[in-house]
């Protein structure tokens, strides 16, 4: 059926109106003489209507004059006739073609340049080249040149590493890529210095000089792996890392891990009698609600007590609200502690282990997640304190990177230039 | 139409070959799908047309559809489709049995 009426639509149709005494009779006969009726309605007794092709209906005409039928156009339809139409109206043609041509021409020019990935203080700039270079809104894109315009971008700009010019529809889209450089003070010299005082266990350079050897006694700041090396004067600077050269030594960043036995002393003191503060049991809650910078507050402001510690929660709601909002909420929970005055009097055992406690929590501060191991501890009771004096020993790393100040003559121990050549394989 | 020896012989042929009954005996079709359309093929021209009925004159005799709002999708020298929404279908003045 959808056939049929694609090839009704192609070839052309009518939908005629016929009025006559016998229009089965005219049904019959058409088809008998091979002409087909499609659709066929009636509306009266006497006037049907029905669709037939453009050669139908002229066989239809002598059949119907023949049983005293009218046969009338009521619609004409389908490409022959649109065609026909057309050929009537010049200027619609004209102008449809017009259209199409002018569609044509227009889409085969530059309208959009987009740029990507540019550093944006070059943008404009390599606008400007690009257009220097033809690349403009309405340049014709069959010219467009888009292997030789990459290449000539990378040539302008060395600091690209990358350039394509693409081309969608009426749209170029030009990307680069930035290369991202080594900032240069990370290329600078540098020593590797004790971080403490020690006694250095293992010393591992990865590049640059040793300076020390394990059972050396390092003191703080005193250079390890040096950032300044001997050079042979054959030598190639470039495997090594060496930035700059002078006088027979080659500057570089040295690296590598020094090892050492580090000491951490701590002393602490308790006193046998003295005021200190306790909670009474009294406390007060206070709540806020912190939104932005603007704060709620329910239940006291300040301190209903003299004496008093105070305690702060936050909470802050999901980071879902936050996002919401565009500023972060926080509930904010107060207590207020009151506390009291109370003079005390312990004994030496009690004032040790207190005066204890404080100096381990001192020192595993400092150490950190380093193992260490208890060298030394000492006790000293007078009549009014425990006074204890703590030493761990840890083995630790203990070298940190120190900049090579332009001039600073190269540190002492190091090997002879002039007999470095037979060295460098081994420090590489 | 009355039976005819011819009639009879053609029938027993078509039983003996297993063929296809209304290509030897001149019989026509009626195809309905559903209540929208009814094809009737090897017809011998419409005998009356109203939106309400459509007479299709067979060599055997009448196909007579009735309905509403019928109208004569196509109809050419073999078939004649019937589009609309048909109620009954009926065989009238038939030849024989």
């Amino acid at each position: 059926m959808h056939v049929l009426r694609l090839w009704s639509m192609l070839s052309g149709y009518v939908i005629i109106r016929v009025k006559g005494p016998a229009l089965e009779r005219l049904v019959n006969l058409a088809a008998s003489r091979g002409v087909r009726l499609y659709d066929i309605r009636r509306v009266s007794p006497d006037v049907m209507y029905a669709q037939t092709s453009i050669g139908g209906f002229r066989a239809l005409r002598p059949l119907a004059r023949r049983l005293n039928c009218a046969v009338s156009i009521r619609r004409k339809g389908g490409v022959p006739f649109l065609l026909a139409s057309l050929g009537r109206r010049k200027a619609l043609t004209a102008g449809v073609f017009l259209f199409l041509a002018l569609l044509y021409a227009l889409s085969s020019l530059v309208w959009f340049i987009q740029l990507t990935g540019a550093a944006p203080a070059r943008r404009a700039e390599m606008l400007a080249y690009l257009e220097s270079q033809g690349l403009r809104v309405g340049a014709p894109i069959s010219r467009l040149d888009r292997e030789g315009l990459a290449k000539n971008l990378l040539r302008r700009y060395p600091s690209l590493t990358w350039a394509s010019v693409e081309v969608r529809g009426t749209l170029v889209r030009v990307k680069v890529v930035e290369k991202t450089l080594v900032p240069p003070e990370e290329l600078a010299p540098r020593h590797l210095v004790a971080r403490r005082d020690g006694l250095v266990t293992a010393c591992l350079p990865l590049r640059g000089e040793p300076l020390v050897k394990p059972g050396d006694t390092v003191v703080r700041g005193q250079v390890l792996i040096s950032g300044v090396v001997p050079l042979g004067p054959e030598e190639s600077p470039t495997g090594s890392g060496v930035a700059v050269r002078e006088r027979g030594f080659g500057y570089l960043r040295a690296e590598g891990t020094v090892r050492a036995r580090v000491w951490y002393e701590a002393v602490s003191v308790a006193p046998l009698s003295g005021v200190m503060e306790v909670p009474t049991g009294r406390r007060r809650a206070a709540k806020g609600l912190k939104v932005g910078s603007w704060r709620l507050w329910l239940g006291p402001r300040s301190a209903p007590f003299p004496r008093f510690r105070q305690a702060v929660a936050r909470r802050p709601l999901p980071g879902g609200v936050t996002r919401i909002l565009g500023f972060p909420v926080e509930l904010l929970d107060v207590t207020f502690v009151e506390l009291r005055q109370v003079h005390y009097h312990r004994g030496v055992a009690l004032a040790e282990q207190v005066a204890l406690q404080e100096a381990e929590g001192r020192l595993r501060r400092q150490v950190g997640p380093a193992k260490p191991q208890q060298v030394s501890r000492e006790v000293e009771r007078t009549s009014t304190a425990v006074r204890v004096r703590l030493l761990w020993e840890v083995e630790e790393e203990i070298q940190t990177s120190c900049p090579i100040r332009a001039g600073e003559p190269p540190p002492a121990g190091l090997p002879d230039p002039s007999k470095a050549a037979q060295r460098s394989e081994k420090r590489d | 139409m009355r039976r005819s020896p011819r009639d009879r012989l053609a029938r027993r042929v078509a039983d003996l070959f297993e063929l296809p009954k209304d290509v030897i005996l001149d019989l026509p079709t009626a195809t309905v799908l559903g209540n929208l359309q009814c094809v009737v093929e090897n017809h011998r021209g419409i005998i009356e047309y109203l939106p309400e009925k459509v007479r299709v004159n067979t060599a055997r005799g009448e196909v007579v559809i009735t309905g509403r709002e019928l109208a004569i999708g196509s109809i050419s020298q073999d078939e004649i489709v019937i589009e609309g929404r048909i109620t009954s279908l009926a065989l009238q003045d038939w030849a024989g049995e």
